[in-house]
């Protein structure tokens, strides 16, 4: 009787051992693409900040509380797998700090899109770049339309071109990006994310250098 | 199955899942390596199946991944990347020469460099330690740990220690690079030496283009061989679609050879799953003392690889040869491949 108790203990045991193992692995954060493959938007860089410009790299975590932090600015926040390290690059011209610059992924139907962004030292929008879409609409023309609308815009001034959830293009975003509207949501969203997070994960870096130390 | 290779792979599967938690999770703290700094602990545990023989091989490594930016004030001074691994290999035959046999354990290096990026805006670095030697597809895809190769295998080398200028312009990329010429271990055996270089399109655009190039005597099991090779190769994506293609000519200790390598791979829309399909020709010439008279091998492989938010990594591949040259020998080979990074 005693052996067949122990037994069972010891069952209940490893089958307790086995559900944490894998609740444990499939709840851990963690960075899975090796560190080798990251690369800095060095073209976009070339490309937002045409002249003789200098970046220095920031990394920051962004938390699970930022991602909370984003969904009380906007009607939207990150996906969870967000919550990691990122990056924000300081743009430096003759040593005077002169923008920013952080490339963000955002999902479209097919995949990943990588926009890298450019954003002007009162953290408006200066302008985008696709790093990386592997859809034939995001072309040259389709980016140029839209940095237009977007150039020089805060967050307030982007959220007018969004539905009040965030979903769709509101009445004045479908007439900006008549050509390209599918497009243009997934990077106004992106744009509206960028922003926000950048001024939630990055803030205390931002006030030390907007104090000028 | 043998019971012997049960209990191994037993042992391989419940390694990756007890290492991967509760040893490291919450106990690693990145920060001890200064602002900037990203760490990651690396698990695998690899089963190859022989389905002419039914023998099994097993390969576990355990590495550390680490990626660090130093910077002055107003600028990255340069970008320190740190793989050591270590391999335990058991039961492998015709392991690679850097082993002892095929149940030894090595410490490698995977990466392992300083790339100094403060001189141009990234137009023009130059990179000093253990790196992937810039030929081909593999320069823009990374290959390291996964089942998944592409074309290092034709060359007989894949990273080397040494050397490079590197840098990224508007519309596109280079490396160039001066290196050992002995692969994953740093030896003097038989001076070898590699000059080898990529120069190609922006690897992030939907179509990549590339030209590489290699000279040099690189270090393989029997002493040097002279390697000569030029390269072109070609990406193409398309929504989850992606083509890749690579076909190179050179010269292998005197004989010409010819190399061709194509790829299509899908992945899904939420990117955590991807299949793909290989092919691979290799041609060389048998005796160009003697003769000119040629010989080919080729085989295809098929793998899927899925990954999920949290790093744990599950991928399979299926190899089988189409031909093969007299003293070749590719067995048909089932691959299965447990991974976490944490």
């Amino acid at each position: 009787m005693v052996d067949v108790m122990v037994g069972a203990m010891k069952r209940n045991k490893l089958y307790g051992l086995i559900i944490l193992l894998t609740v444990e692995i499939f709840t851990l954060s963690s960075a899975h693409a090796a560190f080798c493959s990251l690369r800095d938007p060095v073209s976009a860089i070339q490309i937002l900040y045409q002249g003789d410009y200098q970046f220095r790299s920031l990394i920051a975590t962004v938390t699970e509380q930022d991602r909370l932090a984003v969904k009380e600015k906007l009607p939207f926040t990150l996906h969870k797998s967000e919550v990691s390290k990122h990056t924000l690059y300081l743009l430096y011209k003759n040593g005077e700090h002169a923008g920013f610059l952080q490339a963000r992924s955002e999902w479209a139907k097919w995949g990943l899109i990588e926009i890298a962004w450019a954003i002007n030292l009162d953290r408006s929008l200066k302008g985008f770049y696709f790093q990386r879409c592997r859809s034939p609409e995001c072309n040259d023309t389709v980016m140029n339309n839209i940095n237009k609308h977007l150039h020089n815009k805060s967050i307030e001034q982007l959220m007018l071109f969004l539905s009040a959830d965030g979903e769709a293009l509101s009445e004045s975003g479908e007439s900006a990006f008549s050509t390209s509207p599918i497009i243009a949501l997934l990077v106004l969203r992106s744009a509206l994310k960028t922003l926000a997070i950048t001024d939630i994960s990055w803030a205390k870096d931002i006030e030390k250098i907007e104090a000028g130390y | 199955m043998k019971k012997s290779d049960l209990k191994c792979l037993t042992i391989s599967l419940v390694c990756s899942f007890l290492f991967s938690p509760f040893a490291f999770s919450s106990s690693v703290d990145w920060a001890f390596l200064g602002e900037n700094s990203r760490g990651t602990i690396d698990l695998s545990s690899r089963t190859s199946s022989n389905l002419d023989t039914g023998e099994f091989s097993f390969l576990h490594v355990l590495g550390l991944d680490i990626h660090k930016v130093f910077s002055s004030s107003s600028a990255d001074i340069g970008t320190l990347m740190f793989q050591p691994y270590l391999l335990k290999l058991n039961n492998v035959n015709n392991p690679s020469f850097i082993f002892d046999d095929g149940n030894d354990t090595k410490l490698t290096w995977r990466i392992a460099n300083f790339n100094y990026t403060a001189l141009n805006q990234g137009k023009f670095n130059i990179r000093v330690g253990h790196f992937e030697v810039p030929f081909g597809l593999e320069y823009q895809i990374d290959t390291n740990g996964t089942l998944r190769q592409l074309t290092a295998a034709q060359r007989g080398i894949k990273t080397d220690w040494g050397l490079s200028v590197n840098g990224i312009l508007p519309r596109f990329e280079y490396e160039v690079a001066l290196t050992r010429g002995s692969g994953v271990e740093l030896r003097k055996k038989g001076n070898p030496h590699l000059f080898s270089g990529r120069v190609g399109t922006l690897s992030n655009k939907n179509t990549v283009l590339g030209i590489s190039w290699l000279t040099g005597d690189v270090l393989a099991a029997n002493g040097v061989i002279e390697r000569k090779n030029i390269g072109l190769d070609a990406s193409y994506y398309y929504y989850q679609w992606q083509f890749m293609a690579e076909s190179s000519i050179g010269k292998v200790a005197g004989n010409n050879t010819l190399n061709g390598f194509v790829e299509l791979l899908w992945r899904n829309a939420k990117e955590d799953l991807s299949v793909y399909t290989q092919l691979e020709y290799q041609r060389a010439e048998i005796d160009y003392a003697v003769s000119s008279k040629s010989d080919s091998t080729s085989y295809w492989a098929t793998g899927v690889q899925w990954v999920n938010d949290d790093g744990f990594d599950i991928s399979a591949q299926y190899k089988q040869k189409l031909k093969e040259a007299e003293g070749v020998n590719i067995d048909p080979t089932l691959s299965v491949q447990l991974r976490y990074r944490m």
